[in-house]
């Protein structure tokens, strides 16, 4: 057995931006390391809602972002979804009230397709057909307003801006009165580069390499 | 150059995650970057002792996080994202919290700054039937 050579392995920090939508340029999220830039297309960074909102009430949170886009000035996201720890889930979930969960898939605008994880939990004890009919009245809702947006501008008003919680919890209330209510998970499962395309997404490779700050290990 | 200096010269976008697999008979330490695709540093407890009966102690864990934290502070972290996880499916549903706890106060002592603590253990909606029968394993 010979001894592994030990060869150096040079890597850069490119920054991640947030997506247009959310700040894109003035929004730096994290800064990711890699050997080739165009390793870098496809990936998911992993965001802490809590340091993204600043709001105490999104600290379970994780958000999902796809790098679809790099160039000398950074690495440029999509946003693709989020979910919530599985503590914050677990935490409403009680005795003497009925859990009715909701996990559908609907068409945005753009026709891409989003995977949404939807859960309640009624004040008392329900019938079957309540759930039934609750469950029926979100799948309706979250359809109709999927058509109105596309993909990312749906996940920013159900994850982050959580735009139609109240209203969806009237509408259930209707049928019987929600205690607990949370989206609790979402994600754009049509969202990819091709690979095809991945040559294309990367801006400038040597521009990127010669401006990133470096970081040499031993591999 | 003094704690308080050190820090201003971090960059706080550099966050890493930290994940800890904390089983029965070992726990290893893996630190990437954001995107979990980058290793930074990956340290066992087996790393750090001879012994075998020793690896899920504790003080083993403890070791182990800490060397991977100054590698890690090394490469320019200085928040990470703690992701623990025990062995799951039909075995054990939680981590061997005296080795994982040990390692997360070590990463905290080594100087990095811990943005959040989940548990990602990874549990089945639905599995087989635990090994061992029904009047448990006979030694």
């Amino acid at each position: 057995m010979g001894r592994r050579a030990r060869v150096k392995k040079k890597r850069y920090w490119i920054t991640v931006y947030a997506p247009e939508l959310l700040g894109g340029l003035d929004r730096p999220l994290v800064k990711v390391l890699c050997t080739d830039p165009t390793d870098l297309i496809n990936r998911v960074v992993l965001v802490k809602g809590l340091e993204f909102t600043r709001d105490f009430e999104d600290r379970g949170m994780n958000l999902y972002f796809r790098i679809t886009k790099v160039t000398p000035a950074g690495a440029f996201t999509t946003l693709i979804g989020h979910d919530y720890a599985r503590e914050i889930i677990t935490s409403k979930v009680r005795r003497r009230m009925s859990r009715v969960e909701l996990i559908t898939r609907v068409y945005t605008k753009d026709g891409h397709r989003v995977k949404i994880s939807v859960l309640g939990m009624t004040a008392h004890r329900c019938k079957q057909v309540h759930k039934s009919l609750i469950r029926k009245i979100f799948d309706e809702f979250l359809r109709e307003k999927a058509k109105e947006y596309n993909y990312e501008e749906f996940i920013y008003n159900l994850a982050i801006r959580k735009t139609w919680h109240a209203e969806m919890i009237k509408r259930a209330g209707k049928i019987y009165p929600l205690k607990e209510f949370l989206i609790y998970k979402s994600r754009a499962e049509t969202v990819l580069v091709p690979a095809d395309e991945i040559e294309t997404a990367v801006e400038g490779k040597g521009e990127i390499e010669k401006r990133a700050e470096t970081l040499i290990t031993k591999k | 150059m003094t704690i308080s200096k050190a820090r201003e010269a971090e960059d706080p976008l550099k966050v890493g995650i930290v994940y800890i697999y904390a089983s029965k008979n070992n726990t290893i330490i893996h630190i990437t970057d954001a995107t979990g695709a980058e290793t930074i540093s990956r340290k066992s407890a087996g790393m750090f002792t001879d012994a075998d009966r020793n690896k899920p102690q504790p003080y083993v864990a403890m070791l182990a996080a800490r060397a991977a934290a100054e590698e890690a502070r090394a490469a320019g972290i200085s928040r990470v994202i703690v992701r623990v996880r025990g062995q799951g499916g039909n075995r054990s549903p939680q981590p061997n919290n005296r080795a994982a706890s040990a390692a997360i106060k070590a990463l905290v002592r080594s100087g990095l700054k811990i943005i959040a603590i989940e548990d990602v253990t990874p549990i089945p909606h639905d599995s087989i039937r635990k090994p061992g029968g029904r009047r448990g394993r006979r030694v």
